[in-house]
């Protein structure tokens, strides 16, 4: 009996079992990353404040890159890593790091939970805050902070938003793209892109009001 | 026929009775009737689903017929929503909402707008991904509030295929909601919204024509995208 192939088999057998067991280690690894990181987050009271300027505003958005997409989502840290990659898509309950489109804006603009509320209110990096507007709330202008925006004459920290995403623009370019920050989706995360919103009539601008600087 | 029969005979009347006197004044002024579906008596096969139960009314139509300000008004927003003459539009009056969800078979997306029972206005508005029956999530509206200014919540739900009513269970009654064109159901809460953390959960129950209980479920829904 030749002994070769047996010893190929067992061999390639104790490969398997080892890939499968490192891998299953690693998601074990992950699921134990990501639970430690959703126990931090919290549901604390904002910080109300008196001023709110475009490039404090600017800060808080750029704290929030490289921190990944969660659909529904408002809570993130400050590592450059997204603790929950590869979410299931659109779903809300599975927790995960990170904002979507309306929840990073909602954060960044510093808005309160109460639409009647035109302050400013400094939410926790780690407070679990979506905030209760999606895109097309945001373009429609609703809660009393957010107005509808001539797209012309909209500068930093104003907002592109069509009925499913919303970009608040990073820095405005004379090519007729803008550098939009924004959550754009589970595989993007939140980070800052070329886009050409302010060209697609699919798009309206939105403007935070009350900016003290 | 027994004291028992009819203390429940009765009851069922004063219960649809009930029911009609809250939708009539709760809808007032702009309560869609006719049209397929229409409701507002509880339908015979759901009269043993247990405590108060109220029923509200829908209306299947065209884009032509709506109001002009609610809800055409509202429609007006989507600016990627071109109505044509296969936009069919479902609009709901509740016991404590009204709604108007439209779907185009030009157009993957599911457009709705909210209003309170009382008010002229919307008070919020949802888009949902809407393809080969399935929707991407119940697009969750927690903007609207009753007339003690409790929050609502609003969202889609998507009907089994037998599904012919759908209930929402609230502390205090059942609301039930006629399946109507072929559509995902829009249905509220009053106690299941977490307005703090945006999000609301609904008791659904889904009953089929006949009486039976094809599914029941504590859906669970944020605001999201």
């Amino acid at each position: 009996m030749n002994r070769t192939p047996r010893l190929e088999l067992l061999l390639r057998a104790r490969v398997v079992f080892l890939a499968a067991f490192l891998g299953a280690l690693s998601l074990v690894a992950a699921r134990a990353a990501l639970g430690a990181f959703v126990d931090q987050c919290n549901y604390n009271a904002p910080t109300p404040s008196p001023y709110m300027t475009r490039d404090g505003s600017l800060t808080v958005a750029i704290v929030a890159m490289y921190e990944g997409y969660h659909w529904g989502g408002g809570c993130w840290n400050d590592n450059d890593v997204d603790e929950g990659p590869n979410e299931p898509l659109q779903t809300v309950s599975s927790g995960g790091e990170g904002g979507d489109c309306s929840g990073l804006t909602f954060k960044v603009w510093r808005e309160s939970l109460d639409k009647n509320d035109g302050g400013h209110y400094q939410w926790g990096r780690l407070r679990n805050v979506h905030g209760p507007y999606n895109a097309a709330m945001f373009k429609a202008g609703d809660g009393v902070p957010n107005a509808a925006y001539s797209k012309v004459d909209a500068a930093i920290m104003d907002a592109f938003a069509s009925d499913s995403h919303i970009g608040m623009i990073y820095q405005r370019a004379t090519s007729g793209a803008d550098q939009i920050v924004e959550a754009k989706c589970e595989a993007c995360g939140t980070n800052i892109f070329t886009r050409t919103y302010r060209a697609d009539s699919s798009y309206g601008g939105v403007r935070r009001m009350g900016w003290t600087g | 026929m027994d004291g028992l029969t009819r203390a429940r005979g009765r009851c069922a009347v004063t219960v649809a009775a009930v029911a009609l006197a809250l939708v009539a004044g709760g809808c007032r002024g702009h309560s869609p009737h006719g049209g397929d579906g229409a409701h507002a008596r509880v339908p015979a096969p759901l009269r043993s689903v247990p405590g108060r139960i109220l029923v509200g009314s829908v209306r299947v139509g065209g884009f032509a017929e709506l109001r002009p300000r609610f809800p055409r008004g509202c429609l007006r927003v989507f600016s990627e929503l071109a109505p044509s003459a296969s936009t069919r539009v479902v609009e709901r009056a509740g016991i404590l909402g009204r709604s108007v969800t439209v779907a185009d078979p030009h157009t993957p997306w599911l457009y709705g707008c909210d209003a309170g029972v009382r008010s002229p206005a919307r008070c919020g508005s949802a888009v949902g991904a809407w393809r080969g029956g399935r929707l991407n999530d119940p697009r969750l509206d927690v903007l609207c509030d009753d007339p003690k200014g409790k929050h609502l919540g609003a969202a889609w739900v998507v009907p089994l295929r037998r599904t012919r009513w759908i209930a929402v269970r609230e502390r205090d009654f059942t609301e039930i909601y006629p399946v109507a064109g072929r559509l995902p159901v829009r249905i509220w809460t009053r106690d299941g919204v977490r307005y703090e953390r945006s999000s609301a959960d609904f008791e659904v129950t889904q009953f089929a024509a006949d009486g039976t209980r094809l599914a029941h479920e504590k859906l669970h829904t944020a605001v999201a995208g």
